[in-house]
């Protein structure tokens, strides 16, 4: 189920509405058994044939974790066994395919692909509870009630794509919270969801027709158009996925559980380090506390440093996704991370206007991969990015204007893409972020209005909805 | 400061009248959807004709852009009317209208079926233009293939989307984008991008070979074949025209619908011929015939209807 969908609207209402009853009726062991039974019906409204992978995922984590003796020789075996399993999972799922066919098929293997379909919500599940095990094992964490275990992983506000949610900061809020669920709560949640479900709709979904326009077209583009495509993207990726955030953030809400926050205005940072502290930030804490730290962090020597950063973005451009270009994608982000280590312990500083210009557009060029479906066409249009001399030829200009308005699907007015894209860059001098709107809510007449502006006009545009692009991954 | 409960009534009851707003712009406005202009402007031209009629064509815009009427009485000899409507209205529309010329004209006696290739696939409860010719005039021939809640369901997911609300909005923001209809076309006018003046382009891989044929799409069919045991007329089912290539890579799912229509129908005569159009003769559809070749296609679909005049039952004819 897609939260940008009236199937999704009246299955959330219901939820709520019946959450509500058990909580005032402190129910709250229903609740959570009601929560879990909505949470599957979520995830197989999508594909119920995944369910049963989801299930067997849940039990045999759970069955592991309660093996797992902190600090112990058979807690370390469990523990082994229990990432074994997890990361065959998604190997099998996920990079079976990628790996056959461009690593060992590249030698002198010819195995056929499987075409194996990457179920749902596969790499955020797996994290969760990769996660769990690890801070059992670390006695990090208590170790979970059964239902609670099945709620934390399965909690329909963040199973699909995130945030990638620890059980030790959600645990004490599945005891205690359920029999307090309150109007407070869904008034705030309702906010923060029109805003997320505002910046899917009318800004993400507004630029993607351009960025699809010169992604899907790349031999075709001169200099501006390969720009506008690759600035559309930039900014249809942010209200994507920071929109999808505020959803599920606003959704948890509603539920009386505040979801880790994944977003702080990414776009204003002022280096690749900052940009990793505000952009996915569950992402970036789960690869450095289950990775980057057991390589050895920044304790073992600078050279040590560089490639532990290195090896830990490019196994996270891979996470994303079984191609070459989310590797690049991830491998050119450690190389900046490597720059910005190197720059700071030269003890070197720039204006805040030019860090934050250097780190955008290196942000919006590493975007190229990430979006390409192969690096053939990342390679042409950074060559049409970089093709400045097309800027002053008239007959290329003509090419553009025919590029715009050929980009304007026939229901849009021909100056909402451009006018939302204005609006994008502009908006990341806005002082507030949507989370910071949402921590400092209180239900006064100007946020009402704003609340209902915003989920009316999202409305109207919902029936042309699109999938999440955190959904692939 | 509000109490939060008021937050949230205010909120409820804004996303509720949104909903009452689109569907009343559904009601009051019409004119807004050059479908529905269609649909008033075919059922005019059945009680505006002389009661002569003795043939028709029905179905959607394949055949509203193939065949002229006055090109076809001519060849014919015989008085006919075009009277297709479009695909969103689907086969419960063609019944719809069949059932109209029935009763309207005494000397029928022969009714031709044009509806493109990919309405089997379509889902009637996605392009719920059915809902009003249903709701006009139910009967025998409207018999509907869908049970009462999938009808109930489709009616309020239609009437109350709001996308009634964001058409009318862009129709009062560009006032002069939707066509009209075209009298001298006799149907709805095509659009200036046409696959003949290369503005439209079709991928030459592109295939209907995936689609997959709805029960109810052919169930609507057999209510029609159904309904006119008892009246003397000649009923061809016929596929509209299709771009050569797309036509060409779909040669399983024609094979497909070829297996399966015959065996589902006993009074509508079925001919499997796909009539190919040419880049040159393509328009704004891939299954539109461009203007300039629509007498050309009309001539082609009479001869395909006269070869198969000796055909007594449904059959994959010539």
């Amino acid at each position: 189920m897609l939260f940008n969908t009236y199937p999704f609207l009246f299955f959330l209402l219901f939820v709520v509405a019946v959450s509500y009853q058990l909580s005032k009726a402190r129910k709250p062991k229903w609740l959570k058994i009601f929560l879990i039974v909505s949470s599957f019906f979520f995830y197989g409204y999508y594909e119920w044939t995944l369910v049963p992978l989801l299930i067997t995922s849940i039990l045999i984590n759970f069955s592991l974790s309660l093996f797992i003796k902190s600090r112990t020789q058979q807690g370390k075996l469990f523990l082994i066994v229990g990432i074994s399993f997890n990361l065959m999972l998604l190997g099998y799922y996920k990079y079976y395919d990628f790996f056959t066919q461009e690593i060992l098929n590249a030698t002198i293997f010819s195995i056929p692909p499987k075409d194996i379909i990457l179920p749902l919500a596969i790499s955020f599940v797996t994290f969760q509870q990769l996660g769990y095990l690890i801070d059992i094992y670390r006695r990090q964490t208590d170790k979970a009630p059964f239902t609670e275990y099945v709620l934390f992983v399965s909690f329909f506000p963040q199973l699909i794509a995130g945030p990638i949610v620890l059980y030790k900061e959600i645990a004490a809020q599945y005891k205690n919270r359920f029999d307090n669920l309150n109007t407070d709560a869904i008034a705030s949640g309702i906010y923060l969801f029109s805003i997320g479900l505002f910046k899917k709709v009318m800004i993400a979904d507004t630029l993607a027709v351009w960025a699809s326009n010169g992604f899907d077209n790349p031999a075709g583009l001169n200099c501006l158009a390969a720009w506008l495509s690759t600035l559309s993207y930039t900014f249809q990726i942010y209200f994507d996925f920071s929109g999808y955030m505020d959803m599920a953030i606003g959704v948890a809400k509603m539920l009386n559980i505040d979801l880790p926050r994944n977003f702080n205005s990414p776009y204003k940072s002022l280096s690749t380090r900052d940009f990793w502290r505000r952009w996915h930030i569950t992402l970036g804490r789960f690869l450095k506390d289950y990775l980057y730290i057991p390589l050895g962090g920044s304790r073992k020597g600078l050279p040590r440093t560089i490639v532990n950063g290195i090896i830990v973005f490019t196994l996270g451009g891979l996470w994303h996704g079984p191609a070459w270009t989310f590797v690049f994608w991830g491998l050119m982000h450690g190389i900046g991370l490597a720059a910005h280590t190197l720059w700071s312990r030269a003890e070197m500083k720039l204006p805040k206007p030019i860090a934050w210009l250097i780190t955008f557009l290196f942000v919006t060029l590493t975007w190229v991969p990430f979006r390409a479906e192969g690096m053939d066409t990342a390679l042409q249009i950074y060559s049409s990015l970089f093709n400045l001399s097309e800027l002053y030829n008239i007959a290329d200009f003509k090419k553009l204007i025919s590029y715009i308005s050929s980009g304007v699907i026939s229901l849009q007015p021909s100056y909402k893409i451009p006018l939302v894209l204005t609006l994008s860059i502009f908006s990341i001098a806005l002082p507030q972020n949507s989370y910071s709107l949402f921590m400092n809510f209180r239900p006064k007449w100007d946020r009402a209005t704003a609340c209902v502006i915003l989920l009316c006009v999202s409305i109207i545009f919902l029936n042309d909805y699109t999938e999440f692009i955190y959904f692939n991954f | 400061m509000l109490k939060s409960t008021h937050f949230l009534s205010i909120t409820l009851i804004a996303v509720l009248s949104l909903h009452i707003a689109s569907c009343l712009v559904y009601i009051f406005a019409p004119s807004l959807y050059v479908s529905r202009q269609l649909f008033e402007y075919q059922k005019n031209k059945i009680y505006s004709a002389s009661s002569e009629v003795e043939t028709i064509i029905i179905g959607d815009s394949s055949g509203g852009n193939a065949i002229n009427a006055i090109r076809y009485s001519q060849i014919a000899n015989e008085k006919a009317l075009n009277l297709c409507l479009t695909g969103s209205f689907g086969i419960i529309g063609s019944a719809n209208i069949l059932e109209k010329a029935v009763e309207r004209f005494p000397n029928l006696h022969t009714v031709i079926i044009i509806h493109t290739l990919d309405i089997w696939g379509r889902d009637i409860t996605k392009a719920p233009w059915w809902l009003d010719t249903y709701t006009l005039c139910p009967s025998n021939l409207l018999k509907n293939p869908l049970p009462m809640w999938r009808i109930f369901v489709s009616a309020v997911k239609y009437y109350f989307t709001t996308t009634h609300l964001k058409n009318y909005l862009y129709s009062l923001l560009s006032p002069n984008r939707t066509d009209g209809i075209s009298k001298m076309a006799d149907y709805i006018s095509q659009g200036k991008k046409t696959y003949a003046n290369s503005e439209k382009t079709i991928s030459p891989d592109a295939t209907l070979d995936n689609m997959r044929v709805q029960q109810e799409n052919i169930m609507a069919l057999k209510n029609i074949d159904k309904a006119i045991e008892s009246h003397d007329l000649s009923v061809f089912f016929i596929h509209g025209p299709l771009y050569k290539s797309l036509a060409d890579n779909s040669i399983n799912y024609i094979d497909k619908i070829k297996q399966i229509l015959p065996a589902e129908l006993s009074n509508v005569k079925f001919i499997s011929k796909v009539v190919s159009l040419t880049k040159a003769q393509t328009g704004d559809s891939v299954d539109h015939t461009l203007p300039a070749y629509k007498n050309k296609i009309t001539k082609r679909y009479y001869e395909l209807i006269k070869n198969n005049r000796h055909l007594h039952h449904s059959s994959d004819g010539l």
